[in-house]
């Protein structure tokens, strides 16, 4: 198969006074065309920082990317050089942040702000600028639209600065597009809009790594599904596959927590404990503690992924591979 | 809604303006209608779910229930009492029995108190320790899961769930009997908000508290509720027990609503996807609030107010009906 993006074995480290830690490690998947693979985690597993990572955004100091290889197209995004990458960013990997308030300039008009991103990467004049912009949010189905153009974005809705920067991330026809949590901000209504949207992605070819701590988000959108916890890989999976027969006790858990509305009500299963801080990880699987399957082995090695075929692995000493 | 004595709230006809004021003389230009004409009731150890999207009102309605705005008009009767009829200096008492859980424990939550500070001060303020206040605050942290070790602790100290634990104790340290959970896991991650959810069942049970629950987060209403209550622009537009509400809403908007809302590993139908935003709050549509983005619109939703229909214990206000 094909592969438009593939990481291997990345590894992320941050320096704070408290200590260095890895954010991320040992991370590797692959992204197909016009695939949509979710990655799923609680707050500071790392699902972050890999999405920066790939566009090599991670702030510098203090972090800095230890080892890994990100191939795009061919080409490892860590060894080009700088010009190189800004040709890639906004281009042929944009990005879609999870607050569009603070990522759209307030003190650009929206039309400015989409020319500006389509000048920054084509020869062509303001006014095709100007006619490929409109289309983009047309193609959000943003209301109004050559009104819209001369507005502020603070003058929109949060549903509808949101569609802004899909449209701005879908400007250039790119190959991938990086959503970190695009529809956290907004209400459900809103949100089912935005799913549409990420969903026709996938017919004009481009591929989505999106990004999300909700398993329901996932559900609806993926093809495939990566579950990070504590800065690795624990488990990567088909969308059904993942559902109907979880392997990692951490991904088991976690789909057991989300509350289903029904009659009668057994208590929700809970994961004991706290989500690790990453400079505390204990030593060997990182889900121990909280783990109702742990033993001996747990604490003494480090689980590697293993295959339980058809795309299919998990990180658990529990899991029987082929 | 006549006040029955197992009601432990009766809103009537409830009503919260803001006014918006403009220019140098802050002339009044017109109402932000926040709660218009919302009525309302809850039954003791009753936990009543309120959802509905941002800005339709529902954190203002909870905020007058607990007289932390005013309303324009209508009744709050708490107990069979009208809360409106209080001076400010009576209110004390009524207020040790409603109190609230909000969104985020960080800002809650006074970063230069201590946890004992924090879980005593309404106790102090009423005058309603017993004995010593170390011990009286260990007591309500152990309901809560938190230890003795946690009382000369500061919030930041805390991760976000056991701040919320915090909260928790500090709301039931007065013995209230109707609780105000504003967004109490939306901050919170799944498996720590799974851990809270359980928290808040087993006090309702072991102090027959009541909760106004509220949330935008169906899946968790939908869990925890008994009734739900949904809420568009201001109005209540469908009541009734959660199962019937989350298996056959009625009013086109709760049944958008609940499309929308993603349920790992059932497959389901088709989404309904509404166009459009929300309309304003200072110039709702006349007629039925819902008819510029309603899907089932009839030209008499854009003339008239629907008015309640009931089947059971589900009401729902709807031309269809």
């Amino acid at each position: 198969m094909n592969r438009l993006l593939e990481v291997t074995d990345l590894t992320v480290s941050f320096t704070t006074d408290e200590g260095t830690f890895r954010a991320v490690e040992g991370v590797s998947f692959h992204v197909s065309p016009g695939e949509i693979v979710g990655l799923v985690g609680e707050s500071g597993c790392g699902k972050s920082v890999t999405a920066l990572s790939l566009l090599r955004l991670v702030p510098s100091p203090p972090g800095r990317i230890e080892s890994g290889r990100i191939l795009f197209k061919d080409e490892d995004l860590l060894r080009v050089g700088v010009k190189r990458m800004q040709e890639i960013r906004g281009n042929e990997i944009s990005m879609i942040f999870q607050e569009p308030t603070s990522a759209l300039s307030p003190l650009h008009r929206i039309g400015h702000q989409l020319v500006e991103a389509v000048q920054l990467h084509r020869a062509v004049s303001k006014k095709t600028a100007w006619d490929m912009a409109e289309a983009a949010l047309k193609k959000v189905s943003l209301p109004d639209v050559s009104q819209k153009m001369f507005a502020y974005p603070h003058a929109l809705s949060g549903g509808m600065q949101q569609r802004v920067m899909i449209a701005m991330a879908l400007l250039l026809n790119p190959d991938l597009v990086i959503a970190d949590e695009p529809t956290t901000a907004l209400d459900v209504t809103v949100q089912a809009q935005i799913f549409e949207q990420l969903l026709q992605m996938r017919e004009i070819s481009t591929a989505v790594l999106l990004i999300t701590h909700d398993m329901g988000i996932i559900w609806e959108t993926c093809d495939r599904v990566l579950v990070m916890y504590a800065a690795r890989v624990v488990e990567e999976a088909g969308k059904d596959a993942l559902f109907k027969n979880p392997a990692h006790p951490y991904t088991r858990a976690l789909l057991a927590s989300i509350p289903r509305p029904v009659r009668n009500k057994s208590r929700l299963q809970v994961i004991s404990g706290q989500v690790p801080s990453p400079l505390h990880f204990l030593s060997g699987c990182r889900f121990r503690d909280r783990c109702a399957f742990a033993h001996d082995r747990c604490a003494r090695e480090v689980p590697e992924l293993r295959n339980l075929g058809g795309g299919h692995r998990a990180a658990c000493f529990l899991v029987k591979g082929v | 809604m006549e006040p029955r004595p197992r009601h432990i709230l009766t809103i009537r006809d409830l009503k919260t303006y803001f006014p918006v004021k403009r220019g140098v003389i802050a002339r009044t230009v017109g109402y932000v209608r926040a709660v218009d004409g919302v009525s309302l009731f809850m039954e003791k150890k009753e936990i009543l779910g309120l959802v509905g999207e941002s800005g339709c009102g529902k954190t203002t309605l909870a905020r007058t229930v607990l007289m932390l705005e005013k309303p324009v008009s209508g009744q709050i009767l708490f107990s069979g009492k009208d809360l409106s009829g209080f001076r400010r200096h009576e209110l004390g008492d009524l207020r040790k029995r409603l109190q609230i859980i909000f969104q985020d424990p960080v800002a809650s939550l006074n970063p230069r108190m201590n946890v004992l500070d924090i879980v005593t001060e309404g106790l102090v303020q009423h005058g309603m320790v017993e004995g010593n206040r170390e011990s009286h605050a260990a007591r309500l942290l152990s309901e809560v899961g938190l230890g003795r070790d946690a009382l000369y602790r500061y919030p930041h100290e805390f991760s976000g769930g056991q701040r919320q634990r915090i909260s928790i104790a500090r709301a039931i340290s007065l013995r209230p009997d109707l609780i105000v959970c504003d967004e109490p896991v939306s901050a919170l991650d799944v498996s720590v908000q799974a851990q809270i959810i359980n928290l808040l069942l087993a006090l309702r049970e072991r102090h027959g508290l009541s909760y106004l629950f509220i949330s935008h987060d169906l899946s968790v209403v939908g869990y925890i509720a008994d009734r739900i209550a949904v809420m568009y622009l201001g109005r209540i537009v469908e009541t009734g027990p959660s199962g019937d509400v989350m298996e056959t809403p009625k009013h086109p908007y709760s049944q958008a609503l609940l499309s929308a809302v993603p349920a790992p590993g059932v497959h389901r139908k088709k989404r309904i996807v509404l166009s459009g935003e929300t309309p304003s709050p200072m110039t709702p549509p006349p007629g039925c609030v819902f008819h510029t983005r309603c899907p089932k619109v009839m030209p008499v939703c854009r003339r008239e107010i629907p008015k309640e229909t009931v089947s059971g214990r589900h009401h729902v206000w709807c031309h269809l009906y």
